[in-house]
């Protein structure tokens, strides 16, 4: 059941009139058998995979030992290899269950916690099938963290006409994000991406350009319609995204693109790795080679290495997805290694930080490194990719032919001139609209009318019909 | 405690390391100077910090981290 479907929202209205009618102590049963009703209609096969993880988790998990722990990595991790990697495996290509990357997640999350004894295991089978199941940030996060999200689900929401509206606002925002500004760019970065030979460097460019904004709005849109989904229900969910294109280097841009996953990472698999026996070994050998290195920058090296080949075959068995982890695996590294060097660099020309242009310098190049990250990302195979590089590097001109070229994907004359002209319109909006809906987060002032209006007849007018497949669910 | 102070401020020189209470919880330390300040402990005192224990109370202060030390140490 998509996100952007009327009949996702017909249950949407079923689902609050029953949850703010029942009694207060049965309100988070309504959550849980919403969460099932959700899976069932979506995926309903498929429910048994998640059945399988919740109990033998949870059973598991009551008594919290290393044992326990290895069999909960093995059973969850061994249902989402085999699904993910099933062609690689030498099986056929089997449809991974809704969600899976995600529950998996929130599920080690939760036994890792519990075998560190940051938090009590739930003793209610049902109660923990909630915090899983929740359906709005199952299907593709945010990644819940447990003591974080249990007492919300837990706690009785009384009915708030705030929260609704505030909810309903968020929900059309994601809506407009989603269907028009992804919707419209996505056929220009499908078209010059499936051919990347046929189209000349300054076309590559955009593309790619379009694709870094296609990907914040498709996904940080899901997390607008999930937050204010939840909003309705007096749920607050973490924020996924702060502004990422605006970070100034690329360690702070994971502080804040798809926010719950990093700090997932940190928690889980970084941090152990940077404590373990194993590493600290390794830095101290390393350390006899790099004599004038920082023991503590030793100490990051595999951890980060492992940390960024990891989450790139998380999203795929795929060599771009590979290629895309030991990019920013180097990128981190070298951003690292070379902190005190640069640092001692900026005293010495007198690089003055706070001065406007040397931030917009920092964005820009950010953006730029990100970029390069994104068209190994999005390519094909790895040797589309070399090409598009080749050609971006080998065939930009910026001149008449090769500006009329690059608005060929939108089509001819004025159908093109119009397409870029309302695309930049939108692109402009949807900035405007996510600066006020940052700056008035907690009073619902009333040019927000004017804003959900605005954006209801984009919607309609622009809004692209065919975009309900979210680009992050299919990981 | 002076010891440690020279460790931290080692790392971070533009840090009032003496009197700040919020180092995590205010955004001062990054991760990346964290995992300094880890390795840097494990080099003068020979101890290793366990990842359950890399949580911001017991980075938040300088007297926050000496007291994780002794508990560590003892």
């Amino acid at each position: 059941m998509s996100l952007v479907s009327l009949p996702f929202y017909i249950f949407m209205c079923v689902l609050l009139l029953l949850y703010y009618r029942v009694r207060q102590k049965d309100q988070w049963k309504v959550l849980l058998l919403a969460g099932l009703f959700f899976y069932v209609w979506s995926d309903p096969f498929m429910i048994i995979f998640l059945l399988i993880s919740v109990f033998a988790t949870w059973k598991l998990m009551l008594n919290p030992v290393k044992s326990h722990f290895i069999w909960v990595l093995v059973i969850n991790l061994g249902i989402l290899i085999a699904f993910k990697y099933s062609v690689n495996l030498g099986v056929k290509d089997l449809a991974a269950p809704l969600g899976i990357s995600y529950y998996t997640f929130m599920t080690i999350g939760y036994a890792h916690d519990c075998y560190d004894k940051k938090i009590e295991p739930q003793r209610d089978l049902f109660r923990y099938a909630l915090f899983v199941s929740f359906f709005p940030q199952m299907t593709q996060g945010p990644i819940g963290v447990y003591q974080e999200m249990m007492p919300q689900l837990e706690e009785y929401h009384g009915f708030d006409p705030d929260n609704i509206k505030k909810g309903a606002y968020r929900i059309l925002i994601g809506i407009f994000k989603k269907m028009v500004i992804a919707g419209r760019v996505a056929y220009y970065i499908d078209t010059v991406y499936s051919d990347p030979e046929g189209f000349p460097g300054l076309t590559l460019i955009i593309a790619t350009f379009f694709y870094l904004i296609e990907l914040y709005a498709d996904f940080s849109g899901y997390m607008d319609i999930v937050c204010g989904i939840s909003k309705m229900m007096g749920i607050n969910l973490k924020e996924n995204f702060k502004r990422p294109y605006l970070s100034k280097n690329i360690p702070e841009y994971w502080t804040r693109w798809h926010i719950s996953l990093n700090e997932w990472y940190k928690t889980h698999l970084f941090m152990p790795c940077v404590t373990s026996g194993f590493n600290r070994n390794f830095a101290k050998g390393l350390a006899k080679v790099f004599r004038k290195a920082k023991k503590g920058t030793l100490r990051l090296i595999l951890p980060t290495i492992i940390v960024w080949i990891t989450t790139g075959i998380w999203h795929g068995a795929r060599l771009s997805y590979l290629g895309w982890g030991v990019y920013f695996a180097i990128v981190m590294l070298l951003s690292f290694t070379t902190q005190s060097y640069v640092k001692k660099l900026n005293e010495k020309i007198h690089w003055n930080k706070d001065n406007v242009f040397v931030k917009v310098f920092q964005v820009v190049r950010t953006f730029v490194i990100v970029g390069i990250g994104e068209v190994i990302f999005r390519s094909e195979s790895f040797s589309d990719a070399v090409a598009i590089f080749r050609k971006i590097v080998t065939d930009t001109r910026i001149n008449a032919s090769s500006i009329a070229q690059a608005m060929t994907p939108f089509g001819n004359g004025n159908q093109a001139a119009a397409s870029v002209l309302i695309l930049s319109v939108l692109i402009l909006a949807q900035l405007i609209i996510e600066i006020a809906k940052e700056r008035d987060e907690k009073a619902f002032t009333g040019h927000r009318y004017i804003y959900a209006l605005a954006m209801m007849v984009t919607i309609v007018l622009f809004g692209v019909s065919g975009a309900s497949n979210f680009m992050y669910q299919t990981f | 405690m002076e010891e440690l102070l020279k460790i931290l401020r080692d790392i971070r020189d533009d840090v009032d390391f003496e009197n700040e209470t919020k180092l995590v919880d205010g955004k001062i330390l990054t991760s990346f100077d964290i995992i300094q300040i880890i390795g840097a402990i494990d080099d003068e005192y020979d101890i290793a910090i366990p990842a359950p224990q890399i949580v911001p109370a017991n980075f938040n202060s300088a007297e926050a981290i000496l007291a994780l030390i002794e508990k560590l140490k003892g």
